[in-house]
């Protein structure tokens, strides 16, 4: 990374604003800077082409660990939101693919779990369809 | 060795021990002024004042610098510092040495002027104030040893207490030979073989001692 | 060590430790090997009396090790050495300033006798941490006295930094200033960490790799992920006849009636496909905490060392 792109972002960065972490969220940290870039992406902030910070740079600033920011750089990398240069450090991908693997795989999970419970309160088949039904549209009601 | 990190490491404890050896310097002036005045009773007082000035300046020199270091966990913040061993020991027995002669130092050459200069003075005294001085000088190398070697306060307070003893007993000892007696109310200075003798072994004692103790300080293996 | 993480400079650890040992009458230090890659921070962690503080003096050379190597930024830790020592920054929680003098006085004797000593960045250490030079060191708090010893090991840069315990004691936001300003320190990814806690939260935030130290034995090493990876927790339903299906690192914890509950230390995604198969109802599939893993590591190991 050029010295130039760490200024450009400590000044809009300007330390944990950009990204917050919860220790409470029993999600790993690096589930969680990936889920915050993508929604950064998602709405705009972050226009395709967009330097990120080096690494260690958003590991300082975050106070996290290097293999943290690392990680979570790999899978939005693999996932398609963000490209890597050698040498050049991460931009913000052209057509980021927001339908993220991530996001599918913890939804799948939720899922398990959620049929898991409904098998353990002896709830049939259509009962389950119903209250995921019914669910999703409180969410949605929600978010208008 | 690392000759700037010996002197950087002298420098600072020198100024640790700055307000302690302000006093000593001053008590120990005084002292030795006292000590000349044109009266017996006052030169007796002197001499007991610059004799409870010397020991005090040891125990309390030996304290702030060499005990209280491995005590307090200064030592640690010292050695995580670019200082080998070696530096560290003779930089440390260095200090505590010089600031221990620079309130001995000072009194004994105040003594030697002003014992030319007052004219009521007797300048044959000199031999018997140095055999004294240089005794309490090995007996504080001793107490530096023990300090260095037991790094225990307790100790170091049983070997103050036996040099004090043997202090008392070698005063007597030179009172009751004729020719260092003879000497105290003599006019003319001079320096009989004995007195010399006396001096030669002090001055060997304190060598070996400080020998002992940087080597010693060497083979230590842990510091922490 | 890791392999997410390889070492950006060249194959030489920052520092590394080869079958070090050392008997005290009450503790023993037994055939410590560690490797510390150049640019990580890495946390031990272990209760205290495990051998954390003796591991870090004997890197420091301030201990010397009854057998085995030790080699800091390539040179041989020793109490005669003490070139090593002029890129390392040690800090431990026992250490004490002068209490007499002022912080002012303790940043000249540190800048004397390091070159490299940056005084813009000690000031600014001194701004950020909220420290006033002139003050005595026997009128700070706690956690301004960790601040003080922790910017006389910054200001001077050290490439590597060894530091004992440094958020014990510590408030929350004293915390959270220290470690955040440690972790400005990696930026530069030639510098390197070693981190010793029995706080494993801390750990867990900013260490890429991990040693469990308990009873003078490192008991296991690997880098964060691998640790939080590698193991999970299982609640089942299963009869009282039903037997574990053989899996690596499969263990009890407890049972309760039906209830079981299962650790494993080396999880693979079909490990839960293989307990359903083997006749169990799988309840829960948790992943556990540093704390939750550091404890069941702790109590495998010594279970180990009893039998």
């Amino acid at each position: 990374m050029t010295d130039e792109s760490v200024t450009v972002y400590s000044v809009y960065m300007n330390r944990h604003s950009w990204i917050s972490l919860s220790q409470s969220d029993p999600r790993a940290l690096y589930l969680q800077v990936i889920e915050q870039i993508q929604r950064r992406v998602a709405v705009g902030d972050l226009p395709p082409g967009t330097e990120l910070p080096s690494i260690r740079q958003l590991a300082a600033d975050l106070s996290v660990s290097v293999i943290t920011i690392k990680r979570a750089y790999l899978e939005l990398e693999r996932e398609g939101t963000i490209t890597t240069r050698q040498g050049k450090g991460s931009v913000v991908a052209d057509r980021p693919g927001l339908q993220s693997s991530m996001a599918q795989r913890e939804l799948d999970e939720h899922m398990n779990q959620a049929a898991r419970l409904g098998i353990l309160l002896g709830l049939s088949k259509s009962e389950m369809q119903r209250r995921i039904a019914e669910a999703y549209e409180k969410s949605q009601r929600k978010r208008k | 060795m690392n000759a700037q990190a010996i002197r950087i490491l002298f420098l600072k404890d020198l100024f640790l021990s700055r307000w302690p050896l302000f006093g000593y310097l001053v008590g120990g002036l005084a002292s030795a002024a006292v000590a000349c005045l044109p009266n017996e009773a006052a030169g007796f007082i002197g001499f007991i004042m610059m004799v409870t000035v010397t020991i005090a300046a040891g125990i309390h020199l030996i304290g702030v610098l060499l005990l209280a270091e491995s005590a307090d966990m200064t030592r640690t913040f010292v050695m995580s510092l670019p200082i080998s061993l070696l530096d560290y020991s003779v930089a440390k027995i260095a200090v505590v040495l010089v600031t221990f002669l620079i309130p001995w130092a000072g009194m004994l050459a105040s003594l030697m002027v002003m014992v030319f200069v007052i004219p009521e003075a007797k300048p044959g005294v000199l031999p018997f104030l140095v055999m004294v001085f240089l005794f309490m000088l090995a007996g504080f190398c001793l107490q530096l040893i023990t300090a260095v070697i037991t790094e225990s306060v307790g100790w170091t307070i049983v070997v103050v207490v036996l040099g004090n003893v043997l202090l008392n007993v070698f005063l007597k000892e030179l009172r009751e030979q004729p020719s260092i007696s003879s000497l105290i109310e003599s006019e003319t200075l001079r320096w009989p073989p004995l007195a010399l003798q006396i001096i030669s072994v002090e001055f060997a004692a304190i060598c070996v001692a400080l020998g002992v103790a940087v080597l010693f300080q060497l083979r230590r293996k842990d510091l922490a | 060590m890791s392999a997410v993480l390889d070492p950006p400079l060249g194959a030489i650890a920052a520092a590394s430790l080869r079958g070090v040992s050392k008997t005290y009458r009450h503790f023993h230090l037994r055939d410590i090997d560690l490797e510390f890659a150049t640019g990580t921070v890495n946390g031990l962690i272990g209760p205290n009396g495990a051998g954390k503080s003796t591991i870090m003096r004997i890197m420091m050379g301030l201990v010397r090790p009854d057998r085995g190597t030790v080699a800091m930024l390539g040179r041989p830790a020793s109490s005669s050495e003490s070139s090593a020592k002029r890129e390392i920054g040690y800090f431990s929680e026992d250490m004490r300033l002068y209490k007499a003098e002022t912080i002012a006085f303790h940043m000249q004797f540190v800048r004397s006798l390091f070159p490299d000593w940056d005084e813009r960045y000690a000031e600014e250490l001194l701004d950020r941490f909220g420290l006033i030079a002139k003050q005595k060191i026997k009128g700070l708090s706690q956690g301004q006295r960790v601040k003080a010893l922790l910017l006389l090991v910054l200001a001077r840069r050290p490439k590597l930094l060894i530091l004992d315990e440094p958020t014990n004691g510590l408030d929350p936001v004293a915390k959270q200033e220290v470690l955040s300003e440690l972790m400005q320190t990696v930026k530069d990814e030639a510098r390197t960490i070693v981190y010793s806690s029995h706080h494993t939260q801390d750990i867990e935030q900013i260490c890429d790799t991990i040693t469990f130290v308990d009873r003078g034995r490192v008991i296991a090493s690997d880098d964060r992920d691998g640790f939080l990876n590698g193991w999970r927790r299982f609640r089942l339903q299963a009869p009282g006849s039903w037997v574990p299906p053989q899996i690596a690192g499969l263990r009890a914890e407890a049972s309760f009636g039906n209830l079981r509950v299962m650790t494993i230390d080396r999880y693979r995604p079909d490990v839960e496909e293989q307990l359903e198969a083997s006749g169990a109802t799988l309840e829960g599939s948790e992943a556990m905490t540093l704390e939750e893993i550091f404890l069941a590591t702790v109590t495998r190991g010594r279970e180990e060392c009893r039998r």
